[in-house]
């Protein structure tokens, strides 16, 4: 019943978040969101939807953080996660190659479903394994540049560059968003809606028969 | 998690206060880290707030749990409340509904927490009902009877709807578009007699939250009085996707945690989970239904302690419940909180996680994925453990459906045996020890069985494997033998789907209504399974299945079709002659039942018209009858007409099995035991000889010969006179037609009106393999003649097909013979250009010398 949020300079932003397995994606989220409470307010978490309100100058900004299924056997059901969001956090391991190249299908998929409607952030994490890094900085930061994405690495270990990287997507997202009617009528947030959904609904079709499935 | 309390800070007195007249305070805080507190709107009324109040609101943090506001007092924080120091004469709890992190220039950041009601203030608060949750229908009427101060709303409201009920009595009709704009319609006018009241106009005016309050609770209102009528209709729309999701989940219902990838912690929780969702079609209201998914999910969050619960496991779980509950309409649910939601509109907010989370978990339901999950947990559920090692092997080969093997070591086992005893009859006691161990090695002692009670006929079906099964009837193991559950081996054939197993086994004398430990028949299990081909098969097999037989809970097979939504089985079993009346246990007749529109307009209509269809179904073999006296009646030329209702109905399926290459299904309904491909392929060794092989195959003759009194004549035709071979030519089946041959169907039979024979229609769809049985049979003409005089040699001239003509040619057929009109194949083909058939039938003309047509000449000298 977030509906409040439907009056002028304040938005409803939904984030997903991808990459692999143990990238620490759900230590990312975690330490952002909950950071203050962990220790003390919180005695169980779910790590798979979580709020944050943020305020940016008078701005207000509901920044809906989503979780992705990661497992290989759930890739299917990413579009069903991803559709109508606004920003995507794909997160890799500086120290994992591999999950450096999933983050280039991420991309590829999500500009090919959403196309550039969606503010995308590459993110390093684990910084603090510095002396283990397998990915080169120069690379990451051409690729993003390449793609349009914004680029930071962090560690949710030490709480380096978290709140700066999802302050950044926020104010790219309000940034991006700004332009469009800010107050949405009922109706057009309805058909808005209900076009992305069947734009993905008609890739997703075409999709799995090249790729996802045959693969697997 | 937060509660979903939201608003926005920019306009609320308190904060408006501390940022105006106090901004050192926030100064500060963005450099201390203190945290501003702020009741939420409408809890502090006061014009000028004294500065001991705001102070009271700033909290320092001093360690970990402790805070101490600016003017001196303890709070603790504990799972998002502030709990005020105990020292205090009262304690307190309040709840912190949101936290706010507000960014400044020069990266400087404070944090705001909006508070359910003031600090410190226990009487000097006021609670205005503008900011309730509201989250279930309860809360909904609530709001409505409390803010209205009457019924004028509710009453409304329920007008309103029964009007609509009235006028749109076949809503399920409609497409989803239609429906949906018409309920949007529907619940505008009622939120339009709502605002007619002053009072509530009033409110809404002063607070936007109250607006959306009052939408949320109308729409539920409305849907309340709508009732079971929109989901109803929503079923409908989904009916095919759901008895697809029903189908995938009956099958799975083996399906353990850990096949899913489920964590045995979950264990618990996932018990209490199911409770919780299972009630999730007791709620009529979208609210209440995410209201009941979002308590689910709570259930699932609280289990843990010190981890952390994913989408993934989110999903598995999920997945898991959606295959174990009672909940025959998945697809109908998500689609009515997908589509019926009008003014919770936000796509991002929890709620819409949850929805998201269900469709996620369907469509992995219908994948692939699970599929093989499935497939490989079933196959893991039987379990082969037994106390000799050698039986486990049998068991093993079984499962690997090495069939081969098996009968190699069985031969292999009963040489060595002869070889080591002492002479064939030998009972000393080291031949007698060698013996038992022999017994035992083969394992094939019926009474063998795995700790399920389950013998290896019952293993054998379970996996599938119809070679296997055909071995062991071959056996003579007990084909009536029940496991613990009270189950036999076509209890389990009928509920995995497997009908060629279904077939053999009721051939060989299985109880088709054996009752298991529920009272389920098979027919039970291929109902709620939703095989259809199962259905079929028990039906149409044995005139002595019961139709109406209720299992424990008194279900009949019908009421389970019914309730699961497999609108193509209800439709065999009414068909049939079961029962519309039937009540179960709960005193609910399949009516009740009825998921959807398509269904409940089936089984109303059999309710009314049961009687008249009966004579329907005989009056149109009268028809029939009728229909024959114009064709000359010679029994010869066509086939034999079906002599009762059961028989015509049998002649329809067995075409229709010919029709779609199902030998098995064939054989089964002319009496044959399965396996005649066999007989018809093998050849023995020599004509006299004795050896096994043979043996076999003339066992299969024989049985071949011996048809059981119930199967059909080969020699049936159906209402136009196809008999099968006719059908077996038409469609080029091959095999089935060659055991058609064998068995003694007639090569020249008729169908009525266009009088083709088999020949003609192989030679018009152009089966080249046909033919050459059909032409191999010494009674065949080859110079048949159809309605029109037509020759199959000129439907093959007409198609212009070289190697029919050839063979047709090969086996005397004749060129020259015209049809009524005077034509000839060699006529067609000369005027068709077709210069290879052209020139074969001109070289077979020259061959029998009977070239006598001049024109014929001429026309060749044109030509080339």
């Amino acid at each position: 019943m977030a509906s409040s949020s439907n009056t002028p300079g304040s938005f409803n932003f939904k984030v997903v978040l991808l990459g692999e397995g143990c990238v620490g994606k759900t230590s990312l989220v975690l330490r952002y969101v909950e950071d203050k409470f962990k220790a003390n307010h919180v005695t169980t978490v779910q790590a798979s939807f979580l709020n944050k309100k943020i305020n940016i100058d008078g701005t207000r900004v509901n920044l809906s953080i989503w979780d992705t299924a990661g497992q290989e056997k759930f890739h299917a059901l990413g579009p069903i996660y991803y559709r109508s969001s606004n920003g995507a956090v794909l997160v890799y391991d500086i120290t994992d190659e591999d999950s450096f190249q999933k983050v280039k299908n991420w991309v590829k998929e999500l500009r090919k479903m959403l196309g550039t409607e969606i503010c995308l952030v590459i993110v390093g994490n684990k910084i603090d394994l510095e002396k283990d890094r397998h990915v080169n900085l120069e690379e990451a930061e051409t690729y993003a540049k390449n793609v349009g994405a914004m680029h930071f690495q962090t560690s949710a270990k030490l709480n380096k560059c978290v709140e700066e990287m999802f302050l950044a997507l926020s104010e790219k997202m309000v940034e991006a968003n700004k332009g469009k009617e800010d107050c949405n009528t009922f109706l057009t947030r309805q058909n808005s809606q209900r076009q992305n959904i069947a734009v993905v609904d008609d890739d997703q079709v075409t999709n799995p028969s090249k790729s996802c499935c045959g693969s697997v | 998690m937060w509660s979903q309390y939201d608003e926005n800070l920019g306009d609320n007195l308190f904060f408006k206060e501390v940022q105006h007249s106090h901004s050192d305070i926030i100064e500060k805080a963005s450099k201390e880290g203190w945290i501003i507190c702020v009741p939420r709107v409408g809890t502090l009324e006061l014009v000028n707030i004294p500065i001991k109040t705001i102070l009271d609101h700033i909290l320092v943090p001093s360690d970990d749990q402790n805070y101490c506001t600016l003017s001196k007092k303890h709070v603790n924080v504990h799972n998002k409340h502030i709990t005020i120091d105990s020292s205090q004469l009262f304690t307190e709890k309040i709840e912190i509904l949101f936290e706010e992190t507000f960014y400044v220039e020069n990266n400087a950041k404070y944090t705001v927490w909006c508070l359910d009601r003031p600090l410190f203030l226990k009487y000097n608060y006021c609670n205005s009902h503008g900011t309730v949750i509201l989250e279930n229908l309860h809360d909904c009427i609530d709001f409505l009877w409390v803010e209205s101060h009457s019924h004028g709303i509710l009453d409304s409201t329920r007008q309103l709807t029964d009007n609509f009920t009235h006028d749109h009595g076949e809503l399920e009709a409609e497409s989803l578009q239609t429906q949906k704009e018409l309920i949007g319609n529907l619940y505008s006018h009622c939120l339009q007699a709502c605002l007619k009241s002053e009072v509530m106009r009033e409110k809404c005016s002063k607070s936007s939250q109250f607006l959306e309050n009052l939408k949320v609770s109308v729409e539920a209102y409305m849907q309340y009085c709508l009732g079971r009528k929109l989901i109803f209709s929503v079923n409908t729309l989904q009916y095919q996707t759901d008895a697809c999701i029903n189908k995938i989940t009956r099958n799975a219902n083996d399906l353990q945690l850990h096949d899913l990838g489920i964590s045995d912690k979950f264990c618990d929780v996932i018990t209490l989970a199911k409770c919780e969702l299972n009630k999730l079609n007791n709620y009529i209201t979208v609210l209440d239904k995410i209201f009941c998914f979002r308590r689910t999910f709570n259930i699932i969050y609280e289990s843990v302690k010190d981890a952390y619960i994913t989408s993934d496991d989110l999903l598995q779980i999920l997945a898991f419940l959606v295959a174990k509950l009672n909940v025959t309409n998945w697809a109908a649910n998500l689609t009515y909180i997908k589509e019926f939601r009008y003014s919770l509109l936000d796509n991002s907010d929890q709620n819409s996680f949850v929805i998201t989370t269900l469709e996620a978990a369907l469509e992995f339901i219908k994948s692939n994925q699970f599929l093989e999950i499935r497939n490989k947990a079933l196959d893991s559920s039987v379990h082969l453990i037994s106390s000799h090692l050698s039986v486990q092997n049998v068991f093993d080969q079984i499962k690997s459906g090495e069939i081969k093997k098996f009968e190699e070591n069985l031969i292999e086992l009963e040489q060595s045996l002869d070889s080591k005893l002492c002479h064939p009859l030998c009972s000393c006691e080291k031949c007698q020890d060698l013996t038992e161990n022999y017994d035992s090695k083969l394992g094939f002692d019926p009474n063998n069985c795995n700790e399920k009670g389950q013998n290896l006929l019952i293993i054998a079906t379970l996996l599938g494997n119809c070679d296997i099964v055909e071995l062991l009837l071959e056996e003579n193991v007990n084909v009536n033998f029940s496991d613990c559950l009270g189950r036999t081996a076509l209890h389990y054939a009928a509920c995995r789907g497997h009908q060629d197993i279904l077939l053999l086994l009721i051939n060989s004398g299985a109880n088709v209504n054996a009752i298991d430990s529920d009272k389920n028949m098979p027919l039970h299990f291929a109902c709620s399974n939703g095989h259809e081909n199962c259905v079929k098969g028990l039906i149409y097999s044995s005139a002595e299945v019961e139709l109406n037989i209720g299992n424990f809970f008194g279900d009949t097979p019908l009421n389970l079709a019914t309730k699961w939504g497999y609108l193509d089985i209800v439709k065999i079993l009414l068909e049939n002659g079961a029962s519309v009346i039937v009540k179960n246990k709960r005193n609910q007749t399949v009516v009740h039942l009825a998921p959807n529109y398509y269904i409940l307009k089936l089984l109303e209509e059999f309710a009314v018209h049961k009687s008249a269809t009966v004579s329907k179904g005989l009056k149109e073999i009268s028809d029939v009858t009728v229909d024959e006296k114009n064709i000359p009646d010679n029994s010869k030329e066509h086939g034999l007409r079906p002599k009762n209702l059961d028989q015509f109905k049998k002649i329809d399926l067995l075409l229709k099995a010919i029709e779609s290459n199902d030998l098995p299904l064939a054989c089964f309904y002319l009496g044959f035991s399965c396996g005649p491909s066999k007989a018809v392929e093998t050849q023995t060794c020599h004509p006299l000889c004795n050896c096994e092989n043979c043996q076999n195959d003339l066992d299969f003759e024989s049985e071949l010969i011996r048809k059981p009194i119930h199967s059909i004549n080969i020699n049936t035709c159906n209402v136009y006179g196809y008999t099968p071979l006719h059908v077996a030519a038409k469609f080029g089946r091959t095999d089935i037609l060659r055991l058609l041959l064998d068995c003694g169907a007639l090569p020249n039979v008729q169908v009525y009106k266009s009088l083709y024979t088999p020949l003609h229609l192989s030679c018009i769809h152009q089966r080249v393999q046909v033919v050459r049985e059909l032409v191999k049979c010494g009674e065949c003409k080859v110079d048949a003649q159809d309605a029109k005089g037509n020759t199959p040699l000129f439907y093959a001239c007409l198609k212009n097909d070289v190697k029919i003509v050839e063979i047709l040619l090969s086996n005397g057929a004749d060129c020259n013979k015209k049809n009524f009109v005077g034509r000839s194949a060699l006529n067609e083909s000369e005027e068709k250009l077709q210069y290879r058939v052209f020139k074969l039938l001109k070289n077979s003309l020259v061959m029998v010398g009977g070239m006598d047509n001049d024109q014929s000449i001429m026309a060749d000298d044109k030509l080339f």
